[in-house]
């Protein structure tokens, strides 16, 4: 199995093209806290999210501890080095309450729509509610050249989990070459030399509030002195929300860590092993330059198919048909064959964060000012059990998120991570999802 | 060494004593109605500044702009100060990330609103100008009146209107206007905040007394938790507030409306401190039935069963202590091992326990039993006993000491003490902490028979419960005994009398008060303890009505209200 | 390909594995195309020894299927909710040219007359093909079936061309019928699935005296899980050298060129192994039998259901070491998992009790409920949760009573006529002459045993459910597992052949205290 090891993986992506990582960012443009540009403009939020399919074992993948520091079980070794970056979840469920258990369908669909699916299985189906994504990249990802990228590493387009409600998904760039040209091709422009509009709406925004300002002098006037505190509190709020809209009159923060890179060389695409991870690493550098050049705010990542086809080269089982056929080895207590590929699929996870981790922005990185949503559409993909679905939440939203903890959901539906998302990113939700994993109780202990 | 706790006002080692002198039992209703014979003194207090609360806020855009608007965004949270949420609404105020959701919730909701059709628009704007300033003016002061719940000063008004003609001409759109005028209402603090204005009382020369509208105010959120309707605004325009018939008129309609039970439900959420089922969580491998939605459920069977007894049977208060009858769902069902109508498997059921279960009274049902945030594994007699102090008969408990250790009682696998009896027993033993243990420990330890989500045990640790207790000297056992105790407890419906008092005013109950809140007891008896009777008491009293000049707090509200013993 | 998820690019045996994975299907509503079980043939100048009175001197078939390459079969209740109550009529092709393909048992005479019929490579103008109305519906399907419907469809097969290739050992001849045309005798082309009703089979609530206990069932499955030192060796699922040992030569080659050596072979080509890639899941007597690796086992759990000597459970000896068939193999876990979520529960309902440790009468119910079991978030089933009776004459229709009788806390009932547990997403377990033996744990939950015997090639099609890929994922071959079942057959004797059509089995069972509604389903 030693030639399976991630360092052969990525010599071999290397003598392939590899795709040059931004410069560090120069701090001088940056303000006292770092967060944003000297001239005020913030740097944008991304999100994302990465599928792998046919669950974990869950003795092997869940920590033990919650909170911050948690404890790495064998299955998660490899996001070792971004654990601070990397909250897990774990007894958030789908919620079936009725519905049918689609199996390899209703667990993804919970947690990426808040709803359980009632038409679906292992080659996919229909979702009651939009993905999370569409959602997502609505709220921040116009103003960009693409609303969000979606990419899928076994060669197969249909393999995507971003959908509008209905039955088809919105399709996958599964070629790097394909998705070269489409991002830097000749519609490239360069986001440092593009001009700037002030947007009306907003200036209206800032008007409202100032005019806001005038009730200020008559509350005074009949208040007692202790509520006179509470009514300057009031307008300093005000006044701080009128700048913070200023901040969207002015042009936007350079993108400092764009760097066009070299178009990959042409390349076998498919579902075996080492091709979809050559294939993972080099979409993968694309979709990051595309967020360092402000291409998009969104991209979703779908290392195969949910019922993964993903397979050995030589190997006649792929990964999938292993979790029902092969046998619980009595003394390990798991599936040595299956586990491989959740292994590995926590290895390439772990080589996203490593690659968006890579790229200097303001105080921190991409990684620090996006959220990654990763997760897969079983617990035990041996019996399609959807309690307890393996989800992971990296970045922290330039520290709107309080990343690095394990989270208990005891239970709920898992939509309530989902949830906490929209609002992290201010979105205006107060509920998310449909029936049984309606939720409207977002997770506080990552709200910063 | 004083503390403020987490419910109750400050109190010393020293203030124990008065609350135990408080403890003596009130004196026979005839007693009272004798001491009302002369109409009770009333305390005055600047008016108020009070945040509205989330559901609150969401009441008042449904009411104002039609039940169908979404009302996005978060809130901030709330804060409990001296036993209320009420209270706490009128100490805080909005952080900046409070205003950013306010802003966009505002837009939102005004964009809802002219979308779709919600906005009674009379006029039509003139064809030469995308803004029509008169019509405009109508449209926004007929709304600023509903969410200001007073109507808007030509200059206010006049604002508003100017920055809706800004927009008008900015997006070439008269609806557009309306929209940003309705945002920039909803953006106001006079939304936003209940305020209160006092205003010279002609009738007592040199008096003060609470503006008609923020006593409309008063009234509305009081009963229906929900800001007032038109006719109610009407009735304060003609002064009708100030006429006692014509405010019984309006209270007693209020009385009768669907609003009334929201309004209920919303008082008995605060008094019973149910904010804290938000996140409430328990450790799932003790307590596998345990989740959020049974947390949720049981928060809602508690207040099903107060809107059953107290509105709908229009029963005494006290029996909340003692009744049998109760509703159920199918996760409740589990957790009292007991079967659910078919009825109940989907959803609620009405349901009573029969004679031979160990259930009767808000005390024995999960929505107090699992109502602690403080402990995930195990039951704590100590905060049991200090809820029903504080919350049922409105009596502060200190805070701990610093520095306590509080090993004995936290290691329960220690073999030599097996029960939480055992434990505190040995914990008391250090005199620093006797004193307040004293106070809840009993109350708590009776109650040893109901695990930390309410299951029914007779063992723990395979050591038999000891469950007896006393309650003002009286001896009694268990949870029926300790709730017959309190359904003849005269604090009991004195607290309910005090809270009810402190929701409407919103701020502590202080000695200035005690004239008319003894008084107001006395009533509460006299109408056998009628909890409408009470609402409507407090609501068309002249203290709901008092109000001193905005300034300094007056001297009578600057020391603590005790009841006095008569 | 529904949903259009797949462009390709990639060798298609990748596809149809991903695409055809086990539980899964892409096919619409479809019945069964094939069936293990008796069909008759008349043929002009063949004597067969078949006995049935309607078709006495035809020929009897042992298993059947249509076309040349059956499709994977429709798992129901996968994709959405199944409905239980369909009658699907006779999938048989509407008009030819087309192929019937039939295995005859060697050892009956009609074989040797069809083999000289075969190898004179004459065209028999016409003959009668019957096949049973009722093996030959969708396995999920359940209730009775319409009036009109005759209990065999009968064709004419004109036309009809025969080839038998021969296998050495293999107990069974095959056969392929290529017929030219193809007349429907008693039965019209049925376009889609029909719905039916069924009654209920009895009143509940109904014994109400004494106490009442009832429990949710947890767990159900055949209690064949041998001990590892029983099983010094498991049975393994069929290999490329299996597929390819039938192959002609040149095809053995092209077919390598075109999968791959090492690649291994899809389960969807895998069953396409027999003779001329004939179906061996379908037809599994026509290959040598590869052996079934039985477990070394004294004591088995079970009942003495014949009142001789011993434990009968048979199916242990037949199934006691295959991987999938383990308690925590795949079949077994997948089921209960499905039946946690309600679609349906299974209820057992202890009533009349009027003292637990020792009573002379009491009543088990086995009731349904399409509330679904509560699991706390880390799995166990939790108790004291209500479920309702269902009312859907799906379900209804199987509610059965047992009288039994408590001794010494240990609850055993009389036989009753037959036992149907439903399943979510697979073929059901019918029991017959079905008892149990039951008893209630000090921590309130119940366990015990339910023993009857099976319908052996019922068993053998829920085996191979798919068609093909069970093979795979509970880890043996059809041949092996069909000869074996054939073989420890002892109950449900056929009076007219004498055969066993039965095997005596036991079954674990597993439940949870649970409640039905207070004042029954009624308000």
């Amino acid at each position: 199995m030693s030639h399976w090891t991630r360092r052969n993986l990525l010599r071999g992506m290397m003598r392939g093209s590899a795709v040059v990582v931004g410069l560090p960012f120069l701090d001088l443009f940056l303000d006292g806290n770092g967060e944003a540009l000297a001239s005020g403009a913030p740097i944008p939020t991304r999100f994302g999210t990465w599928f792998w399919g046919c669950g974990v074992n869950t003795a092997r993948w869940f920590p033990s501890q919650l909170g911050k520091g948690y404890d790495i079980k064998p299955e998660l070794v490899p996001i070792t080095p971004y654990r601070d970056k990397v909250s897990i979840f774990s007894n958030f469920n789908c919620n079936l309450d009725g519905r049918p258990n689609l199996v390899h369908w209703s667990g993804v669909m919970a947690t990426m729509t808040g709803a359980a699916p009632l038409k679906g299985g292992v080659s996919g189906g229909t979702s009651e509610l939009p993905t999370i994504d569409c959602l997502v990249s609505d709220h921040i990802g116009g103003g960009t050249r693409f609303r969000s990228l979606e990419l899928a590493c076994t060669g197969q387009s249909g393999v995507s989990y971003s959908m509008r409600a209905g039955s088809t998904v919105n399709p996958s760039e599964v070629d790097p070459v394909q998705l070269y040209r489409r991002l830097f091709g000749t519609d490239f422009q360069d986001p440092n030399k593009a001009e700037f509009k002030p947007d009306p709406s907003v200036m209206l925004r800032q008007s409202v509030l100032s005019s806001v300002k005038d009730d200020r002098d008559e509350l005074l006037r009949s208040l007692g002195s202790a509520d006179k505190q509470r009514v300057d509190q009031y307008f300093t709020s005000v006044r701080q929300v009128e700048q913070q809209l200023g901040q969207l009159l002015e042009k936007p923060a350079p993108a400092e860590a764009c760097v066009v890179a070299r178009e990959p060389g042409k390349a076998e695409l498919g579902p075996t092993w080492d091709v979809a991870m050559r294939t993972h690493d080099l979409l993968g550098q694309l979709a990051v330059m595309a967020l360092a050049c402000n291409q998009t705010r969104v991209v979703n990542m779908a290392l195969s198919i949910a019922g993964s086809n993903l397979r050995k080269a030589g190997d006649p089982v792929a990964f999938h048909e292993l979790t029902h056929e092969e046998p619980v080895d009595e003394k390990l207590g798991y599936q040595p064959k299956a586990t491989f590929f959740i292994e590995r699929s926590m290895e390439t996870f772990a080589s996203m964060l490593k690659m968006m981790d890579g790229v200097k922005e303001g105080a921190g990185t991409l990684l620090d000012n996006s959220l990654i949503l990763a997760t897969s559409e079983s617990n035990f993909a041996k019996i399609h059990s959807v309690d307890n679905l393996p989800i992971m939440v990296a970045g922290s939203a330039g520290s709107r998120w309080k990343s690095g903890q394990h989270i208990s959901g005891n239970g709920d539906p898992s939509s309530r991570v989902g949830l906490t998302i929209q609002q992290v990113l201010g979105m205006p939700v107060t509920s998310w999802g449909d029936g049984a994993m309606r939720s409207s109780k977002p997770i506080s202990e990552v709200m910063a | 060494m004083i503390a403020v706790s987490k419910f109750g006002r400050a109190a010393s080692m020293g203030g124990v004593a008065a609350i135990l002198i408080g403890l003596a039992s009130l004196a026979p209703a005839e007693k009272v109605t004798a001491a009302a014979a002369r109409p009770p003194e009333i305390a005055l207090a600047p008016p108020g500044f009070r945040r509205l609360n989330e559901a609150q806020y969401i009441r008042s855009v449904e009411q104002i702009f039609g039940p169908a608007i979404k009302v996005p965004g978060r809130f901030d949270p709330p804060l409990r100060e001296q036993g209320l949420l009420a209270i706490g609404d009128a100490t805080v105020t909005v952080s900046a990330t409070g205003i950013e959701q306010y802003e966009l919730r505002a837009r939102e909701i005004a964009t809802q609103a002219m979308a779709g059709g919600n906005v009674n628009v009379p006029c039509a704007p003139a064809a030469t100008d995308p803004f029509d300033a008169a019509c405009a003016r109508q449209v926004l002061g007929r709304y600023g009146r509903l969410l200001y719940r007073r109507p808007l000063a030509d200059a206010e008004l006049s604002a508003v209107v100017a920055i809706a003609g800004e927009a008008a001409r900015v997006n070439n759109s008269f609806a557009k206007g309306l929209e940003t005028g309705l945002s920039r209402l909803l953006m106001s603090p006079n939304f936003i905040f209940r305020v209160e204005r006092s205003v010279a009382d002609q009738l007592a020369p040199g008096g003060y007394r609470l503006e008609d509208y923020a006593l409309a105010s008063r009234i509305s959120f009081l009963l229906w938790d929900s800001p007032p309707d038109e006719a109610l605004l009407d009735a304060a325009a003609r002064g009708d507030l100030r006429v006692p018939t014509k405010l019984e008129r309006q209270v007693d309609r209020m009385l009768a409306s669907s609003r009334y039970e929201q309004g209920v439900r919303s008082f008995f959420f605060d008094m019973l401190g149910y904010e804290q089922f938000r996140g409430l969580a328990k450790d799932q491998a003790i307590y596998p039935k345990f989740n959020s939605e049974l947390a949720r459920d049981a928060q809602e069977q508690t207040l099903r069963t107060i809107i059953d007894l107290l509105v709908t049977n229009r029963g005494d208060y006290r029996d909340l202590f003692s009744t049998r009858k109760t509703f159920v769902n199918r996760g409740l069902g589990a957790l009292y091992k007991v079967p659910v109508s078919a009825a109940g498997v989907d959803g609620w059921a009405p349901y009573t326990f029969p004679a031979d279960q160990p259930r009767g009274g808000i005390l024995s049902l999960a929505g107090f039993l699992m109502l602690d945030p403080t402990h995930e594994g195990r039951s704590s007699p100590t905060i049991r006993g200090k809820t029903v102090r504080e919350l049922l008969l409105c009596q502060p408990v200190p805070q701990p000491p610093p520095n306590v250790n509080f090993a004995l009682v936290q290691d329960v696998t220690n073999p030599l003490y097996k029960t939480a009896r055992q434990r505190l027993t040995a914990h008391q033993e250090n005199p620093a902490c006797a004193g307040c243990h004293a106070l809840t420990d009993p109350i708590g330890l009776s109650l040893e028979n109901y695990d930390a989500v309410g299951n029914f045990r007779t063992h723990e640790n395979e050591a038999e419960i000891d469950a007896t207790g006393t309650f003002e000297g009286k001896p009694y056992t268990g949870l029926t005994g300790l709730s017959q105790r309190l359904r003849e407890s005269p604090d009991v419906p004195a607290c309910l009398v005090q809270r009810a008092y402190e929701y409407g005013v919103g701020r502590p109950a202080a000695g200035g008060d005690a004239d008319w809140l003894d008084y107001a007891i006395g009533q509460f008896a006299s109408d056998r303890f009628r909890f409408s009777a009470l609402m409507r008491r407090v609501a068309t009293s002249p203290a709901l009505a008092s109000a001193a000049p905005p300034g300094p707090v007056t001297a009578a509200l600057s020391y603590d209200y005790k009841r006095r013993i008569r | 390909m529904a949903f259009g998820r797949f462009d390709g690019g990639f060798s298609l045996r990748v596809v149809l594995a991903a695409a055809l994975a086990l539980a899964t299907t892409l096919t619409g509503a479809q019945a069964a195309f094939a069936y293990i079980g008796p069909s008759y043939l008349r043929i002009e100048g063949v004597a067969g020894d078949a006995k049935p009175t309607a078709f006495a001197g035809w020929v009897r078939a042992e298993s059947n299927y249509w076309t040349q390459r059956p499709e994977l079969q429709e798992i129901r209740g996968i994709r959405d909710n199944k409905n239980d109550l369909l009658f699907t009529g006779s999938q048989a092709p509407a008009q030819g040219p087309n192929m019937l393909a039939i295995s005859v048992d060697k050892g009956s005479p009609a074989a040797e007359r069809l083999m000289a019929l075969c190898r004179s490579g004459e065209t028999i103008p016409a003959l009668t093909y019957a096949e049973s109305s009722d093996l030959a519906r969708h396995p999920q399907e359940h209730g009775p079936a319409p009036h009109n419907v005759p209990a065999f469809y009968q064709y004419t097969l004109r036309q009809v061309h025969l080839a038998c290739p021969v296998v050495a050992g293999a107990p069974e001849q095959a056969f392929a019928l290529r017929f030219a045309a193809i007349d429907w005798l008693n039965y019209r082309p049925q376009p889609a699935p029909r719905p039916i009703t069924a009654a209920p089979a009895l009143t509940w609530p109904g014994h109400t005296s004494g106490a009442r206990r009832t429990f949710a069932i947890n767990w159900f499955a055949a209690a064949v899980d041998a001990s590892p030192s029983q099983c010094p060796r498991l049975n393994t699922k069929p290999s490329e050298a299996d597929y390819y040992s039938l192959l002609p030569r040149d095809e053995v080659a092209h077919e390598q060129e075109q999968h791959g050596t090492g690649v291994g072979i899809g389960p969807e080509l895998m069953a396409f192994r027999g003779p001329n890639r004939m179906h061996v899941t379908l037809m599994p007597g026509i290959v040598a039998d590869p052996g079934n690796q039985a477990p070394h086992s004294a004591a088995a759990p079970g009942f003495d259901l014949d009142l001789r000597e011993g434990i009968d459970n048979q199916l242990l000896t037949v199934e006691g070491c295959v991987e999938g068939l383990k308690r925590r193999g795949f079949l077994p876990m997948i089921f209960n998992e499905g039946r946690a979520v309600g679609r349906p529960t299974a209820l057992l309902e202890v009533s009349g009790i009027d003292d637990p440790q020792n009573d002379d009468e009491v009543f088990v119910t086995f009731l349904y409920s399409t509330d679904p079991l509560r699991r706390s978030p880390t799995k166990t089933v939790l108790s004291d949760y209500t479920f309702r009776v269902t009312v859907d004459p799906a379900f209804t229709q199987d509610f059965t009573r047992f009288r039994g009788r408590i001794a010494n806390g240990v609850l055993t009932t009389e036989p009753a006529k037959l036992l149907h547990v439903h399943e979510v997403t697979a073929i059901e377990t019918t029991i017959w002459q079905p008892r149990m033996r039951m008893q209630f744990l000090p921590d309130g939950r119940l366990k015990g045993l339910i023993g009857g015997y099976l319908d052996w090639r019922r068993r053998f099609t829920w085996q191979v459910f798919r068609a093909s890929d069970y093979e795979n994922t509970i880890g043996m071959q059809a041949p092996a597992l069909y000869n074996a079942l054939k073989r420890a057959a002892d109950g449900l004797g056929d009076p007219l052949t004498g055969e066993f059509n039965g095997i005596s089995a036991a079954f674990d069972i597993e439940g949870v205290p649970a409640f039905t509604p207070a004042k029954g389903n009624t308000q």
